[in-house]
């Protein structure tokens, strides 16, 4: 069984992938107005790994690259984290439930995203706190809708007797 | 619902960003770890209801083409898989889990996959069963996954059909003529021989045509009615069975060949003629000529020895010669042309029957049955009861050994498998099928006409059904 990760080049004949390469594109503009050099080269490296199907990667090479920067400015910062979500927005767009999926990126992603900014920025909490109770959170979610799924399909039951008989 | 290895390397990724701006106290890392998080639960929502969705409307439907089959016997396994889902739908596959008693050919268990936009699909395999007994299907596993790859769920469908299986023994067998079923067992029989006396058997109303000598005058005073007393010859009569064994026997599914099914009728006749103590011969034959004889005799050891016989034969494994030869031979001695039985018109025919009769015996190519039974001993020719156990595929041969049959024994009784009934195919055209048994029957009658012969089919009663039910579509379709 191969371990490698399978990556294809992602078609750009589709509306989802135009607009996120707007995204990525705009990420990279966003990048390149920091200053220096370098980021711009990171900027076309960040266009180059959304068009090899990388969106993760994409989005953390992104923070990384605006921080290795330094600070940008707010408007630097939005056109960066905006076009970073288009990217994330139109994978979700590009599924066959694309418009539920796309729907639930945009109510989800720039709420609780917004709410850790506010944190860190209003709050003053250490962004430790703020990590670690982001992820503990979106686990529990996650580990719930797993639960959700199974008893939905009936692959468990939701009123499982107790194994063992107390007398 | 299991992340896949790309899921998991994006949560890693996610971990790696939430780990860097705590060391690094960059809340920028700690936004991305945020968006990331925030897009895989968003992701794993609408793959969750897209499950749910796929789990409604998906559709899976396993078959067999028979409920009932014989081990060794191969079937035909359907998976069919339909969605009816509204526009696209989440990628799956359907991968079906066959019985452990079955065996399919193919390495890899029968699956079906479905993409984003197609509806349906259906797979179809060959499964040989091995092990008697009733198999459920278990259920088939389909797995949904995310198309941005982050996400499978696997979940079973409902059991599929439950198969028979049985073993390769032969169940009932069909006797009897014109698609109707032999009312009187089967090695049962009118005492006709040269000795015995006469036993009473039943009292019955006399009837016009009654002779005035068998009635019973108690029994009309008794019950103010005319009633006759009917009379049973008792008889010993030499009882010979005559089976073929050539490889166009072993037609049939495996267990119910042609020579399984005539098998059981003579052996039927073996122990009927040692109930009763009737002296039992036998005339086994293949493609080679005679392979076994035995004049009849009325002992226990020639009983066993005969059952013996019966139950050892296989059909043979030689094919016939292919049929290059030409039909028209010369005869050395008269220089006359002899044409061969099957180009023989019907004069050719009844001369050469004569001839058969008053001269020296003669034998004929690629006749070996004609040939052993005209060679036989006078025992075997000559018996009260021959019993010829045979199929169809040689018709003109057969026409011979019945005549010869017939002119020296007191009665002859055929039984014969038709071919037709044996085909695998055979539900396949049932007007064709049909059209073929009715050839068969009119040629079993022809045999029947011959004086002091009988002629029955033998076969299985679920295909002579078939068969029949062929002849009630031809009938529906003309009415129609």
């Amino acid at each position: 069984m191969s371990n490698r990760v399978p990556t294809t080049v992602r078609s750009l004949g589709t509306g989802p992938a135009l607009l996120g390469l707007l995204g990525v594109a705009a990420a990279a503009g966003g990048l390149a107005q920091t200053g220096p050099m370098w980021v711009s080269v990171g900027g076309l490296a960040l266009i180059a790994l959304y068009l090899v199907d990388s969106p993760v990667v994409t989005v953390v090479f992104a923070h990384v690259a605006l921080v290795a920067a330094g600070t940008p400015s707010p408007f630097t910062l939005l056109v960066v984290e905006g076009g970073l979500f288009f990217v994330l927005f139109s994978t979700a767009l590009a599924t066959p439930n694309g418009w539920t999926t796309g729907f639930l990126t945009t109510a989800i992603v720039p709420a609780l995203a917004g709410l850790a900014w506010l944190s860190l920025t209003r709050f003053r909490l250490s962004p430790l706190v703020v990590g670690a109770t982001l992820l503990a959170g979106v686990a529990v979610a996650s580990y719930l809708l797993h639960r959700y799924l199974l008893v939905d399909l009936d692959v468990v039951t939701g009123d499982e007797s107790p194994d063992r008989d107390f007398t | 619902m299991r992340g896949t290895r790309r899921f998991w390397l994006a949560v890693a990724a996610t971990a790696s960003l939430g780990l860097g701006s705590a060391v690094l106290d960059a809340p920028l890392l700690t936004l991305g770890a945020a968006g990331l998080a925030e897009w895989l639960l968003a992701t794993q929502l609408a793959f969750v209801r897209a499950v749910s969705e796929v789990e409604r409307t998906l559709t899976v439907k396993q078959s067999f083409d028979r409920t009932r089959v014989r081990t060794g016997v191969e079937t035909d396994y359907t998976l069919t898989v339909s969605i009816d889902a509204v526009g696209e739908h989440l990628p799956l596959s359907v991968e079906a889990t066959v019985p452990i008693a079955a065996q399919v050919a193919s390495e890899t268990p029968p699956m079906v996959a479905l993409d984003q936009s197609t509806r349906s699909s259906t797979v179809t395999v060959p499964v040989t069963w091995r092990t008697v007994g009733e198999h459920t299907v278990p259920p088939a596993t389909v797995t949904v996954r995310d198309s941005s790859g982050l996400f499978a769920q696997s979940f079973p469908t409902e059991p599929g059909p439950t198969v028979a299986v049985e073993s390769p023994s032969l169940g009932p067998v069909h006797v009897g003529q014109s698609g109707k079923q032999l009312l009187r067992g089967v090695g049962e029989h009118e005492a006709r021989g040269r000795m015995g006396g006469l036993s009473a058997e039943e009292i019955r109303k006399y009837v016009p045509g009654d002779a005035l000598k068998y009635v019973d005058w108690k029994a009309t005073a008794r019950l103010n009615e005319a009633h006759v007393r009917n009379y049973e010859a008792e008889s010993n009569r030499d009882v010979v069975l005559v089976v073929d064994h050539r490889h166009t026997m072993g037609d049939g599914p495996p267990g119910e060949t042609k020579l399984a099914h005539l098998k059981a009728v003579a052996t039927a006749f073996q122990e009927r003629a040692e109930a009763i103590q009737d002296p039992l011969g036998y005339l086994t034959v293949d493609e080679t000529g005679v392979t076994g004889s035995m004049a009849p005799v009325a002992r226990a050891d020639a009983y066993e020895s005969c059952r013996h016989r019966i139950t050892d034969l296989t059909p043979s494994s030689k094919r016939p010669a292919a049929a290059s030869e030409p039909i028209v031979q010369t005869d050395a001695i008269t220089g006359a042309l002899r044409p061969s039985a099957s180009t023989q018109s019907p004069i050719e025919r009844t001369l050469l029957a004569y001839r058969d009769a008053t001269g020296p015996r003669r034998h004929l190519p690629d006749q070996p049955l004609y040939n052993g039974l005209q060679s036989a001993h006078r025992g075997i020719r000559q018996a009260d009861l021959l019993v010829i156990c045979t199929d169809d595929s040689n018709p003109s041969e057969l026409r011979n050994t019945v005549g010869v049959a017939s002119r020296n024994a007191t009665e002859v009784v055929v039984f014969i498998t038709p071919s037709v009934a044996f085909e695998s195919a055979l539900l396949a055209n049932l007007d064709d099928a049909y059209s073929r048994y009715q050839a068969f029957d009119s040629f079993r009658r022809e045999l029947s006409r011959i004086r002091g012969v009988t002629a029955y089919e033998v076969g299985s009663p679920d295909q002579i059904a078939a068969l029949l039910a062929g002849s009630e579509q031809t009938e529906q379709g003309g009415h129609a």
